[in-house]
């Protein structure tokens, strides 16, 4: 290119600082998170997710507002559950991108060899990653549940949260969780698989597909299937009580997990993929 | 200093690189030198151990790559370019390296300058030249400061300002006391450079030593030989360390003797000669011969390419 400065080589630049340098866990935690946001697929997912999550909060509260009729139960964590359950579906699903991007994205274009050149132990990288996913979606996930919440009930006064409801902390704190889990599902996944479109079309088509699929067949040992899918199970720390008998009902379970219980599972899935993924890194060539 | 001992990596059935010994001192530019495929990618990726070795090992300042504490100050790679994500600046790439090793802008800027990519670190890496992205990882291999260099095709698409620069900056680091290894497939570019060669073939080091060393080794001088007594003269000169090709009726090609031996066994049998002539091979036949059958030259150091027979037919 002819835009190219002048190469130099004097002695003073190579006798520079980088006495110091020192590889380090915290540093290459900061190093993750210059690359997540040094890319501007980074800026467009957690955008596109506050906004997605927040338009769907608005057609519920809108559809709610001519139609529904609310009065017997305002602000109970039903209630607050029927604004947050489509985005808790979507905001996941965009977020699952971004997380199997962050590791697939680096083997499909080279960088990690940079990065592994730089960080040859491998698997600091893999955990300083998955931090910076699951801070970046978890705090994506609460600013669009808050702004969904807040938005909602301004709409329709019948949907602020009563804080009271002992399940309303859980409905709402939950929601950001099993998003940034369902994320770190993809992440696992990725980390795994090192390619982008089968990565997304396995996560993405196991929880949107699959999942409903098994959910819908009434084949009797299915029963002992259905308490067990990742994302099926995971939801169910940000549903209501409810909600989780009306599912139990459409979909016979063996087991009737509690919401917590269920999130354990989603979790296990989380580390179960993680430590496949970390046997590969430690053991084959990238 | 990097040291390789009975390193081996196969893929399937397929040896990329057959159980090499070898030593990169320091203070010195050590060029490494095959064709493509002989197995020189492989051998740097082993180095750096992004690739696992089937068998051997190989180690940088004693250690293995992976076990040392701050790979970046140790050693600088330059493994291929565009090992980046093209959808990041040059500058934040670069800015991203550091961080792992808590190396601040000051030294990313240094380096962005010294790699003359000044106008276009805050570009995104998408749109640059194979030049370009050669320069950016090259100063990314520079940000530690490191000890060691390993630079794999460094000149690679850069333009003739560039690679004046990158021998320039081989001889200053390794003057520096620095060790500095660096691969190409043309022999030309690196025999300009290095102070050392190590020539790979097929999976296998073929020679090693100092540049002129290997190539007096690799470079069998041929003796022209007129004479009215050629068959006569092939016939005395036949033994295991003569090579003598007829090439036309009174001409022939000797390889092995030397002028004077030729000359003065001529004149021990009375045998007139019109024309005596010492022809050297060239850099690049010489390492044509060292590589053209890695599989029969195999025997490291002492590889010569004289085929120890004589041709018969050179003696009707």
């Amino acid at each position: 290119m002819s835009t190219a400065t002048t190469p130099r080589t004097s002695h003073a630049q190579h006798s520079a600082p980088a006495g110091t340098a020192r590889l380090s866990a915290w540093h290459v935690l900061r190093s993750e998170w210059i690359k997540l946001w040094s890319l501007r697929s980074t800026l467009w997912t957690v955008g596109l997710t506050v906004a997605v999550l927040v338009l769907l909060a608005w057609a519920m509260a809108a559809g709610a507002a001519s139609f529904g009729d609310l009065s017997d139960a305002p602000g109970s964590a039903t209630t607050v559950y029927t604004v947050l359950a489509p985005g808790q579906i979507f905001g996941s699903l965009v977020l699952v991108v971004l997380a199997a991007l962050t590791v697939t994205g680096e083997y499909g274009t080279g960088q990690v060899r940079s990065t592994f050149t730089a960080v040859p132990a491998r698997l600091p990288v893999l955990w300083a990653k998955g931090a910076v996913v699951a801070l970046v979606a978890f705090v994506t996930a609460a600013v669009g549940t808050a702004l969904s919440l807040a938005l909602a009930g301004a709409i329709v006064p019948e949907m602020r949260p009563d804080w009271s409801d002992p399940e309303m902390l859980r409905i709402v704190l939950g929601t950001p969780l099993y998003i940034t889990t369902v994320a770190l599902l993809g992440y696992a996944l990725g980390a795994l698989m090192r390619n982008t479109a089968a990565t997304i079309a396995t996560v993405i088509g196991f929880v949107l597909v699959v999942e409903s699929v098994l959910n819908l067949i009434s084949w009797k040992p299915l029963e002992y299937v259905r308490p067990f899918l990742p994302s099926s199970a995971g939801a169910r720390v940000a549903t209501p009580q409810e909600f989780l008998e009306m599912t139990n009902q459409m979909a016979t379970q063996a087991v009737d997990l509690s919401p917590w219980a269920g999130y354990a599972v989603l979790v296990g899935w989380v580390v179960a993929i993680l430590a496949a993924a970390v046997v590969r890194l430690r053991t084959r060539d990238v | 200093m990097i040291e390789a001992h009975g390193l081996t990596k196969r893929y399937g059935s397929k040896t990329a690189v057959d159980g090499i010994d070898f030593t990169v001192r320091p203070g010195r530019v050590t060029g490494f030198l095959g064709p493509n495929g002989a197995g020189k990618s492989t051998t740097m990726r082993m180095i750096v151990g992004l690739d696992h070795p089937t068998a051997g090992t190989v180690t940088v300042q004693g250690r293995p790559y992976a076990k040392l504490r701050s790979p970046l100050t140790e050693v600088g790679a330059l493994l291929e370019a565009k090992a980046v994500h093209p959808g990041r600046s040059a500058r934040q790439h670069l800015r991203a390296l550091a961080a792992t090793h808590g190396i601040g802008d000051k030294r990313v800027d240094q380096v962005i300058e010294m790699a003359g990519l000044g106008a276009v670190a805050s570009k995104r890496v998408k749109g640059f030249s194979l030049g370009m992205g050669q320069r950016l990882g090259i100063a990314a291999a520079l940000l530690g400061d490191p000890h060691t260099l390993i630079l794999d095709e460094p000149v690679n698409g850069l333009d003739p300002e560039g690679v004046a620069w990158v021998r320039g900056l081989a001889k200053h680091l390794a003057a520096e006391g620095r060790t500095v290894f660096l691969s190409s497939h043309l022999m030309s570019e690196v025999a300009v450079t290095a102070d050392d060669l190590l020539v790979i073939g097929r999976g296998r080091i073929v020679a090693q030593g100092p540049v002129d060393e290997v190539i007096s080794r690799a470079t069998s001088t041929t003796v022209r030989v007129r004479s009215p007594h050629a068959t006569e003269l092939a016939a005395a000169l036949s033994g295991p360390r003569a090579t003598i090709d007829a090439i036309e009726p009174g001409l022939i090609e000797v390889r092995g003797p030397s002028a004077a031996e030729i000359g003065e066994l001529a004149a021990a049998s009375r045998y007139v000669l019109h024309e005596l002539t010492p022809v050297s091979g060239s850099l690049e036949q010489a390492y044509m011969s060292l590589t053209a059958d890695a599989v029969e030259y195999h025997s490291g150091i002492d590889a010569t390419p004289t085929a120890p027979t004589t041709e018969p037919e050179a003696q009707r």
